[in-house]
């Protein structure tokens, strides 16, 4: 039974952990407030099973919300659990170690401890420091966006459990929509790793795991550990030498204190113990011994009733999802209601974040993109500008994004929403999680549904969305980006102003044809105003020209002064430049005074595509202002100046 | 012999499992991604196609699961697990104890502080320059990261080879302090001080109750300023990111 003894305590922590057995059969993460509390060994929290938070997916997290609140709280236990157990936690309570010796277990050439492994043991220090404490920490401070290192671009843990381990239910099959390039990266990572555990024991826990690492920095001072009685030693060093671990002494920061040493001291030196409590002894007389035996069972009666009360629990039945598909038959509606592509989303309103009412209902008739979100999940704040830019591009499509309302309130995410410019409606779905219900929403975010102009839903997926993706959905849905859209989008007063409509104009190309300003409407248009006696307007033509080439879709006409050169010596002038623009004479001066242009050359005029003035300076240009302003200008066609 | 013939064996079974495994999802994900060109609104991995991917796969698995098992059966293992580790740094230390030091050998202890004291500064000045690193003003946040990853990653991987270098240093120096060593007769008879951490006494009951109150403070801190709210947020939803789902 003692050989077994460090294999159950091992099972036994594996299982509390991931108490939450339900989770399994449903496919849903446990959302219980007692994972507010970190468990001490390596165990993913996004595992169906985990009752618990992940202490080092926590620490990423709190690093990272640093710039705004220092992480105390993770710290503190990370402080508490290093100075009780250190690294016995890897040794006798984290499921990472107990897969890792399991696979050992396998049949094979195993490689043994030298100094090569001892020098590599050090690799799990620079991934502390680098993954899981200077990146959080830096994306945090820098961009106050989420970005776990460790999690996104090594754990194991994450992956086996987490991503493993929730694609493994057919309920969540629509999580397929979000694998890509991670998962294969973080697959590839992980049979490497259990490969490496086949022939190297516990590969990961020696070489890579950031969080016995940190433990190990309070081995010296954990109450928790092998202790060597020193008047018994001889020492002889079969400790060390038997040692799987990469230690040089017992009870170093790289000891796990499994106790192996323990059976192999001659003398009966080494004990685990728990400040002066025995806790194991490999000789120890028969009374000792029955003594103690009768405090282990004590113990495992109390562990086995409190796990028994755990699993109970969690795992009692909770609030049933009721999915909103069903539909009566006397819906006179030939399509059904839900959730689901095909049909029609049940009506709601809500309450947006800085007043007014979104209501489903008065939006028939147009397209509507309603977005899952959350403030602490970074692939939805990255998205959310996506959403902005099509709402620009596309004034028709009303866009919702719903926050995921459990913890945080409308002033947290009001807060959050201050220091971005993002022109899109907001809500919390504080009504205990009925707009989520409704679209079928859950932990996994962002999720986004686009319902076309009769409120049919065309898609609802777990995934995060590209532009492209975007554009194609509601191109599918309905909506039109057009011309006349545009143009009926501003009421703008006319004048060559910032924020005003230029007055429409025409003028004979040098080249031939017209040029109609009307004809560009939809299009970014850039007039340039300059003389060939002009030097700065020379030396800013040819950015004008790599801009056309970069944007084919932007107008760029130079309109030079028509008072003193003839249409033919600019035309000659022109022979010596090889610039694909549209060049015009203003024999005139119409344009010139249209656009109060003078005699202080160059001016650039940049028009958005709703032909509103967004630029009207006499300045020479470079290429980076110019593609910033046509970038600004193809954002630029929302609704208002 | 047969025992060792069978670990190779294994050893090519799991190495070739393991290739498969790679070689199916990335094989999904090439083609994924070209059928995602043509149409962005496909997915990449579906459950069918890496269901079919794995078929193949599928008998070389069993055939690896069978070996193992009778392996297992059989009680077939490497012996070399259970033989004592011949390690340099370890017989140094254990050699050491009850031998006088010459100069030789307190010459060699000096050079390995200063290897061991050389690769850390390398490797710590290494990470310092990743402090050099600026951002594009305007940058995208996930472009800025892989650029400031491609930035540090190689100054971190230079920083662990200097450590790797000079450790490797430092094991030549400890060979040949171990040979010197060996020179030497055994002088002390006494007890030997075991080869153990062995923190004891009034400062280290004090260093672990300042660990503890300050743990407890913190904890305290925490809570009153919303970090185990903010844990309790993380953990109650599936970060796609985190357990590498995208």
């Amino acid at each position: 039974m003692a050989k077994y003894t460090r294999k159950l305590v091992q099972l036994y922590a594996a299982l509390l952990y991931n108490a939450h057995l339900k989770g399994f059969v449903e496919g849903e993460i446990y959302q219980g407030k007692i994972k507010s509390v970190c468990v001490p060994g390596l165990n993913c929290y996004s595992c169906p099973g985990a009752i618990g938070a992940c202490p080092l997916g926590a620490l990423q997290n709190a690093l990272n919300a640093s710039g705004h609140r220092a992480p105390w709280y993770v710290l503190g236990i990370l402080m508490l659990f290093g100075l009780t157990l250190g690294r016995t936690i890897c040794g006798w309570i984290c499921p990472m170690g107990l897969i890792q010796e399991l696979l050992h277990k396998i049949p094979g050439p195993k490689i043994r401890k030298s100094r090569v492994t001892r020098v590599l043991s050090l690799l799990k220090y620079v991934i502390l420091v680098v993954f899981v404490i200077a990146i959080p920490l830096w994306y945090g401070l820098q961009h106050n966006l989420p970005m776990p290192g460790f999690c996104k671009y090594i754990c194991p843990a994450g992956t086996l459990e987490g991503a493993v381990g929730l694609l493994a239910n057919e309920e969540n099959s629509g999580l397929f929509a979000t694998l890509g390039l991670y998962f294969t990266r973080k697959w590839v990572i992980l049979v490497i790793l259990g490969l490496a555990c086949i022939f190297c024991y516990r590969a990961f826990c020696r070489f890579l795991c950031p969080l016995g690492a940190l433990y190990g920095l309070f081995n010296r001072v954990a109450l928790t550990g092998v202790r060597v009685e020193a008047g018994k030693c001889s020492g002889c060093g079969r400790c060390v030498r038997t040692c799987s671990m990469d230690v040089r002494r017992v009870g170093d920061r790289e000891c796990i204190s499994c106790g192996k040493c323990m059976h192999h001291c001659p003398g009966g030196a080494i004990s685990l113990k728990c400040g002066k409590l025995t806790l194991m002894k490999a000789e120890e007389d028969t009374a000792e011994r029955r003594k103690r035996r009768l405090w282990g069972r004590i113990a495992w009666g109390i562990a086995v009733v409190f796990l028994a009360f755990v699993l109970v629990w969690v795992n009692l039945p909770g609030e049933e999802r009721v999915p909103e598909t069903a539909v009566t038959a006397e819906d006179a509606d030939p399509v059904p209601e839900g959730y689901e592509k095909g049909q029609r989303l049940k009506n709601f309103e809500a309450d947006l974040i800085g007043g007014g009412r979104f209501s489903l209902e008065a939006c028939r008739g147009r397209v509507v993109i309603l977005n899952l979100w959350a403030t602490y999940c970074k692939p939805c704040i990255t998205e959310l500008p996506l959403f902005d830019q099509l709402k620009k591009k596309y004034p028709d499509v009303e866009i919702l994004a719903i926050h995921e309302g459990t913890i945080l309130g409308e002033a947290d995410v009001e807060a959050f929403l201050r220091d971005r410019d993002w022109d899109l409606k907001f809500t919390v779905d504080t009504t205990e999680g009925e707009l989520f219900r409704l679209v079928n929403g859950s932990s996994t975010l962002p999720q986004t549904l686009v319902l076309d102009r009769d409120g049919k839903v065309i898609y609802n997926e777990v995934r995060s969305v590209t532009m492209e993706m975007l554009e194609a959905l509601v191109i599918e849905a309905g909506a039109e980006a057009t011309e006349e859209k545009i143009l009926e989008a501003t009421d703008a007063e006319e004048g060559n102003g910032k924020g005003q409509r230029l007055p429409d104009f025409s003028m004979e190309l040098l080249k031939g044809g017209t040029f109609h300003l009307r004809d560009y409407r939809g299009r970014v248009v850039i007039l340039n105003l300059w003389a060939t006696y002009c030097k700065p307007c020379i030396a800013e033509l040819p950015y004008f020209d790599q801009l056309k080439k970069k944007y084919p879709e932007v107008e760029v006409l130079a309109v030079h002064d028509g008072t003193i050169m003839s249409a033919g010596e600019v035309s000659d002038f022109l022979k010596e430049y090889s610039w694909d623009l549209d060049f015009a004479l203003d024999s005139d001066g119409k344009v010139f005074d249209l656009v109060d242009g003078s005699s202080k050359l160059p001016q650039t005029l940049v028009l958005d595509p709703r032909g509103i003035v967004l630029y009207n300076e006499i300045r020479s240009m470079t290429s980076e202002m110019l593609e910033t302003l046509v970038l600004e200008a193809l954002g630029n066609t929302g609704e208002g100046g | 012999m047969r025992k060792k013939v069978y670990l190779a064996f294994q050893a090519c079974l799991y190495g070739i499992c393991a290739a498969l495994l790679c070689l199916v999802v990335l094989r999904i994900y090439r083609d994924g991604l070209q059928r995602q060109s043509e149409n962005v609104l496909l997915w990449i991995f579906t459950r069918e196609n890496v269901a079919e991917g794995l078929r193949p796969v599928l008998p070389v698995l069993y055939g690896t699961l069978g070996s193992t098992l009778a392996g297992l059966l059989l009680n077939v293992r490497d012996d070399g697990m259970d033989r004592e580790v011949r390690d340099t740094e370890i017989q140094r230390d254990l050699l050491s104890r009850g031998r006088e030091a010459t100069p030789e050998i307190l010459r060699e202890r000096k050079l390995q502080r200063i290897f061991r004291i050389l690769g850390i500064c390398l490797f710590l000045l290494c990470l310092a320059m990743v402090t050099l690193f600026r951002l594009r003003e305007g940058g995208e946040a996930e472009a800025d990261f892989l650029r400031f990853l491609n930035w540090m990653l190689p100054w971190t991987a230079g920083g662990f080879l200097c450590l790797l270098i000079t450790e490797g240093l430092r094991a030549g120096s400890i060979s040949r302090e171990t040979e010197a060593l060996r020179k030497q007769p055994r002088v002390s008879s006494g007890p030997e001080k075991p080869m153990a951490e062995t923190g004891k006494g009034r400062g280290l009951v004090l260093v672990r109750l300042l660990i503890l109150l300050l743990a407890l403070c913190l904890i305290l801190a925490g809570i009153l300023n919303g970090g185990m709210r903010d844990t309790l947020m993380k953990a109650i939803l599936i970060c796609t990111e985190c357990v590498g789902l995208g």
